[in-house]
């Protein structure tokens, strides 16, 4: 009873206490609340945005799919001697609706279907051949194909245009049967058909007969009810690349025709049989990115698993096929996304491990700064639970509203998302700023202190729990990177799992270590340079290094070295793999265009637009190129063939050289391709530019055959790449050589240019575009610029970056509060400091140079070992990262991390700037208050 | 404390070794022996070197010393912030040596009360004068008659208005401590003190930054305390002066007790009252003396000196070498 009492007057007492409290430092509560307030927001929103945009990439990429690939769709054959009793049953209507029935109990949550987006029905299970010889063939040899169509609801699709619908009837015996059905107007106009006319389609013996009865047309035709198969509402030409080589495609037109549902024994005469086919479709707003997994593993289990053997039972037809492409574009997505996660994660980390620091060094500073009042409570008699929970209260008070509206907003405005992760993130970072004041303070103020005891002692040594406690987190550390780098390169990546969480902390560790070990040894280098120090004249340097070294205020050493320096190397180190992306997304970019701009024809381009293109703005330099693709060279002593497909670029030698060297892709000296002296004639081997492949296969000397030109060569430069070519087999050679060996080709179209590659860094793309009319013309033109700039126009690209972009920035303005919060919480000891000496005589100017000193050094090597933190991170990191998914570059040119001195110096640089800042600012504030009696308490 | 009803083990053997009465038997502070060694950077520094002190109920003691000489560590020891290297010493019945977190807290609540030097540590700057002396009380939590809840505050608050009207601020009841001055500041304190009518009260440099005409008007006010309400106060200082406002003055030099100064008020025959002040050296319980330098230099006292016992009184003669 004692005890009900108890609390209850407690926790009376300690509202009003936290009230008055509260209230006689406005400023700092108030600033407590901003600072949960926005950490706790981020830390609500962060995780949701990262859903967010997740969803957002798959929904993008699922949207981009063709439809085909975004249903889940199943077939079922239903032919002649196949495992199911009578294939007569199964396409007609009772056994259908009765399957499509349970292929729609089938595809249940987590899978979101969509119950509008749903189609079934069956057709012949390969498009039959139409035999009239009336239709149009593109490729004579080749007759159209047809499918017969039943799906259900057919008139309530589609209005009927003319004719009739089509009767359930069969006539006609097998092999002789004739069947009705309708057409799509666009159908009908393609493949000149009209109601009325017919059509015979070969059957497994003998032929179907196909009535078109009238024309229908689609009421949606965006529908899946008209996409879900091929060919529904128009005919599609087909190609076909028949064996050989050499070959040119084929084409023919394969289109649908409607028949009754009654009707559909009719498929079974024809060659392949019916195939029954479900298509439903998934609500894309309902797909979950984080759910990808399970989607798969749903898909998976109905097409082979536990599912799949409930359908087939209760569908009753027999083996249903699923189609893979919906798993595969999961399957594809999560491969993406796992090469991004770890940089998200990395990223993530390093801007908690940041905030957490920051909110840490609060409750801190907050109980140095109480710390004689909490001396004052402890000793009037506050028991050390009552101390902590009166502590607690205060900070409950101010910060528990503050975290609720942080996460509050966070919530409104980042609509996507779990909760599940934001919330306990919230949570988290609520806890450890409620909590820090009251459990240092308690941990300070376990026993009472003696007020007596000077602070302006030094503390003895530290103790020896303490040198423990470092080097077991030390080792564990270094322990963990070593074992990281061992392992090489980050699992996890392949098999589309999970992000390995070890790498993406890879930076936050080192950097801890590095600040362990900083903060222990600090004091040397310190006390070195205040010996040269005190020996100077001016007392400035020497004060300053003999308080940096022996009396570090708490504003610098400990925790806010620590933010600051997982802070810088969360910041170096995201501006290294920015700078990688960039480097990378350029680097393809000049890859794929082989130039600033690359303009094609598959003609000779005129000498109009030569003239213009030579005369726009920003072109520097043309290099004229002739392109060959599908060269042939063949060995001339064995007659073996070294390479088909070699691409053959006859270039004006000297442009094209500069363009080399320019790009860095395989320069050569321009006279290495002119011929030797005396030469002449068809027999004189030219020398030639030749990739490496194919130098590997060919000898000494052998010959080129492009269309209308057949050249002797031989290998004069091997090189990996040039500008002109992007493949692996190239040969270059010089115009003017080959003029001179063929002189009829001089100035004719075999020679000239269809290619130009443009240099010039500020290219005028407008006045480019307007040399390539949209149409009529068969110029392609080709910026690099745009080319770089379409790399990170997906979802999944754009999305990483702008959210890596942002937790990086994140996490250096919470070391930057580091640094604030940390130089707020010395400022009266230094501006008493200063106002003393200044009673002694010290200058305004020089009193700002001691307050530079004192500090600087720390933030000097804070800086410093952020750098070098990030710089040793980069090689270490290297085997581990692949940017390429992240730059969006094509796999061929793989993305890594570069070490970029900018984005490693300029983090530090801002920092060093605003400490300078600050400290500057304090000192003048100094020299306007000189109170000498000012107490810091 | 518990030491009466289950005797420690020290108790036991303290009892076993000892002759006659107890030491200190009547005493309220009893200091036995007290050894305190600091480790500062690897040196040893001995604060107090076996000091013996007892202070008797009601007493108004003043303890001074150059400094260096251990005040301030005898204070902190007695104050329960900090504990002896060796020897005893108990408070009120409560043996500082033997007490653990709980106790110890306990003690600081109810038996003792403290004055410290800087104005500004004594009371939180954030609450009157009425309250800073009302949060003991509140901090006591279970108290004794206050009751609980509303009831309880209103007692507390009258309890602090008549402990300030006592000693002369009851004009300062709503004011905070920035718009005290420094006297009322530690007249407050005082107030905070006693507010869990403790048993004794100490004070630190209770007028170290107090000018003279202000730091009388806290000694007053501690002998106000000390008079109406029979408070123990021992008050730590370096001022020699203080002699003359407290009724007893102890001497600490180089950790040990060294003399005293008595002060009491006579009534001549004339009824005219005169106060009179007498020095005492002290001598510890195994006999040590301590002779004021104001002795030993004019006779150039070293090493030795020569005692003969007289029939009421000892002689002390410097180690003079014998006549040829």
């Amino acid at each position: 009873m004692t005890r009900r009492t108890d609390l209850r007057r407690g926790r009376g007492l300690a509202a009003a206490w936290t009230w008055t409290r509260l209230r006689a430092a406005p400023g700092a509560a108030l600033a407590f609340a901003a600072l949960l307030m926005v950490t706790a927001f981020t830390a609500a929103a962060l995780p949701r945005l990262i859903d967010g945009y997740e969803n957002d990439a798959l929904r993008e990429s699922v949207a981009e799919a063709p439809l085909r690939d975004q249903l889940v769709s199943g077939t079922a054959e239903a032919v002649y001697g196949g495992p199911e009793t009578d294939p007569r049953e199964l396409v007609l209507p009772p056994a259908l609706d009765r399957s499509a029935e349970a292929f729609r109990r089938a595809v249940r949550p987590p899978l979101p279907a969509d119950r509008d987006g749903a189609v079934y029905g069956v057709h012949n299970r390969k498009p039959a051949a139409a035999i009239d010889p009336g239709f149009p063939r593109p490729s004579p040899q080749l007759t159209p194909r047809t499918s017969l169509v039943a799906q259900p609801d057919l008139a309530r699709h589609s209005r009927l245009v003319e004719g009739r619908m089509p009767g359930g009837r069969l006539t006609g015996p097998p092999g002789e049967r004739h069947v009705e059905a309708v057409l799509t107007p666009a159908t009908a106009h393609r493949m000149k058909l009209r109601t009325g006319d017919t059509f015979r389609l070969a059957g497994l013996s003998g032929e179907t007969t196909v009535k078109v009865t009238g024309l229908i047309s689609p009421r949606s035709p965006g529908d899946v009810y008209w996409k879900a198969e091929p060919s529904l509402d128009r005919p599609t030409l087909k190609s076909l690349k028949p064996p050989g080589p050499g070959s040119e495609p084929e084409h023919y037109w394969h289109f649908s025709a409607f028949i009754d549902r009654q009707a559909t024994a009719a498929l079974l005469d024809l060659k392949d049989g019916a195939e029954l086919f479900w298509h439903q479709q998934l609500r894309t707003g309902g797909i979950q990115a984080h759910q990808v997994a399970e989607l798969r593993d749903t898909l998976t289990s109905l097409t082979v698993g536990r599912d799949a053997t409930r359908l087939e039972q209760a569908a009753a037809v027999g083996p249903i096929t699923f189609n893979e492409g919906l798993v595969e574009l999961l399957a594809s997505f999560e491969r993406e996304r796992s090469a991004v996660a770890p940089l998200l994660l990395m990223a993530t980390l390093g801007l908690a491990t940041a905030a957490v620091t920051v909110l840490l060094l609060w409750g801190v500073l907050a109980a140095a700064r109480r710390e004689a009042e909490l001396a004052l409570w402890r000793s009037r008699g506050s028991s050390l639970r009552g101390l902590a929970g009166r502590l607690l209260a205060e900070t409950a008070a101010v910060g528990l509203p503050a975290a609720a509206l942080g996460t509050a907003t966070a919530l409104l405005i980042t609509p996507a998302g779990r909760w599940s992760q934001a919330l306990p993130a919230a949570a988290v970072v609520t806890a450890v700023a409620l909590f820090t004041l009251p459990v240092r303070a308690a941990l300070t103020h376990r026993r009472p202190q003696v007020p007596s005891q000077r602070s302006d002692m030094l503390r003895g040594r530290r103790s020896r729990r303490r040198t423990v406690v470092e080097v077991t987190v030390l080792t564990l550390v270094v322990g963990t990177l070593v074992a990281l780098r061992r392992r090489g390169t980050g699992g996890g990546g392949e098999d589309g799992g999970s992000p390995d969480p070890m790498l993406s902390a890879a930076p936050v560790l080192l950097a801890l270590a590095v600040a362990l070990v900083l903060v222990r040894l600090y004091p040397l280098p310190l006390r070195l340079l205040s010996r040269p120090a005190a020996r100077r004249r001016g007392p400035v340097a020497f004060l300053g290094m003999a308080r940096a070294a022996r009396a570090p205020s708490a504003a610098v050493a400990g925790l806010p070295l620590l933010t600051m320096l997982v802070a810088l190397t969360v910041a170096a180190f995201g501006g290294t793999v920015l700078a990688g992306i960039a480097d990378g997304r350029e680097a393809a970019a000049l890859r794929a265009v082989g130039a600033d701009a690359r303009l094609d024809s598959p003609e000779q381009l005129s000498g109009k637009v030569l003239a213009q293109v030579r005369k726009a703005d920003g072109v520097a330099d043309v290099s004229e190129i002739r392109v060959f693709h599908g060269g042939d060279v063949v060995d001339s002593s064995s007659g073996v063939t070294a390479g088909s497909g070699v691409t053959v670029v006859i270039a004006e030698p000297r442009a094209y050289a500069r363009l080399a060297e320019r790009t860095g892709f395989g320069a050569f000296a321009e006279r290495a391709l002119r011929p030797g002296k005396g030469a002449g004639g068809p027999d004189q081997a030219l020398p030639a530019l030749v990739s490496a492949p194919l130098a590997e296969k060919m000898a000494d000397r052998a010959s080129v055959s492009v269309p209308g030109l057949e050249l002797t060569v031989h290998a004069e430069v091997v090189r990996q790449s040039t500008p002109a070519v992007r493949g692996a087999d190239f040969l270059v050679l010089s115009r003017a050589a080959v003029e001179r060996t063929r002189p009829d080709t001089a100035d004719s179209a075999l020679v000239s240019p269809n290619s130009l590659l443009l240099s010039g860094s500020s290219l005028d793309s407008a006045a480019l575009r307007e040399l390539v009319p949209d149409k009529g013309s068969d110029l392609t033109l080709n910026l690099r610029t745009e080319q770089r700039d379409s790399y990170s126009d997906s979802v999944l690209q754009s999305g990483a970056e702008r959210l890596y972009v942002g937790a990086v920035l994140a996490a250096a303005g919470f070391s930057a509060l580091a640094v604030l919060l940390s130089l707020l919480q010395t400022a009266p000891e230094r501006i008493t400091l200063l106002a003393r000496l200044r009673t002694m005589g010290l200058p305004r100017r020089q009193g700002r140079w001691l307050l530079l000193i004192e500090s600087l050094p720390m933030y000097v090597l804070a800086a410093v070992a952020g750098v070098l933190t990030a710089l040793a991170s980069v090689p270490l990191l290297r085997p581990g990262i692949d940017l390429t998914t992240l730059a969006g570059t094509p796999a061929a040119d793989p993305v890594h991390l570069a070490t970029d001195p900018l984005s490693l110096a300029l983090p530090a640089l801002c920092l060093l700037i605003l400490a300078c800042a600050a400290l500057l600012v304090q000192a003048r504030i100094a020299g306007r208050t000189t109170d000498l009696r000012m107490e810091p308490l | 404390m518990s030491t009466e009803t289950e005797p420690t083990l020290a108790e036991l053997e303290r009892r076993a070794t000892r002759s006659g009465p107890a030491y200190g038997q009547d005493a309220l502070i009893v200091c036995d022996r007290l050894v305190r060694v600091f480790q500062a950077d690897g040196v040893e520094v001995q604060a107090l070197q076996g000091l013996d002190l007892l202070i008797k109920e009601g007493e108004l003691t003043a303890i001074v010393g150059a400094s260096g000489s251990g005040k301030s560590t005898l204070l902190n020891i007695l104050a329960g912030l900090d504990t002896p290297t060796a020897g005893s010493a108990s408070v009120a019945g409560c043996d500082l040596l033997g007490m653990d977190a709980k106790t110890r807290l306990g003690y600081r609540r109810d038996t003792v009360g403290f004055i410290w030097q800087r104005t500004s540590r004594n009371l939180l700057p954030y609450l009157t004068a009425a309250q800073n002396v009302a949060l003991p009380m509140q901090l006591r939590g279970r108290s004794r008659g206050m009751g609980v809840g509303r009831r309880g505050n209103r007692a507390r608050m009258a309890r602090a208005a008549e402990l300030l009207d006592l000693l002369g601020m009851s004009h300062c009841l709503d004011r905070r401590p920035a718009g005290l001055s420094g006297g009322e500041q530690q007249r407050v304190a005082i107030a905070v003190a006693l507010a869990n009518d403790p048993a004794v009260v100490f004070a630190d440099e209770p007028t170290g930054e107090l000018d003279t005409a202000t730091a009388e008007q806290v000694f007053s006010a501690l002998r106000t305390a000390n008079s109406e309400l029979g408070t123990t106060i021992l008050v730590v200082t370096h001022d020699q002066a203080v002699s003359s406002e407290v009724s007893r003055t102890v001497s600490i030099r180089d950790g040990r007790t060294s003399s005293e100064t008595l002060r009491h008020v006579r009534t001549d025959e004339n009824g005219g009252e005169s106060t009179v002040s007498r020095e005492y050296t002290t001598i510890d319980r195994s006999g040590r003396l301590q002779l004021p330098p104001e002795f030993t230099e004019p006779l150039a006292i070293r090493d030795r000196v020569l005692l003969e016992l007289q029939p009421d009184h000892i002689e002390v003669r410097p180690d003079t070498p014998p006549p040829v």
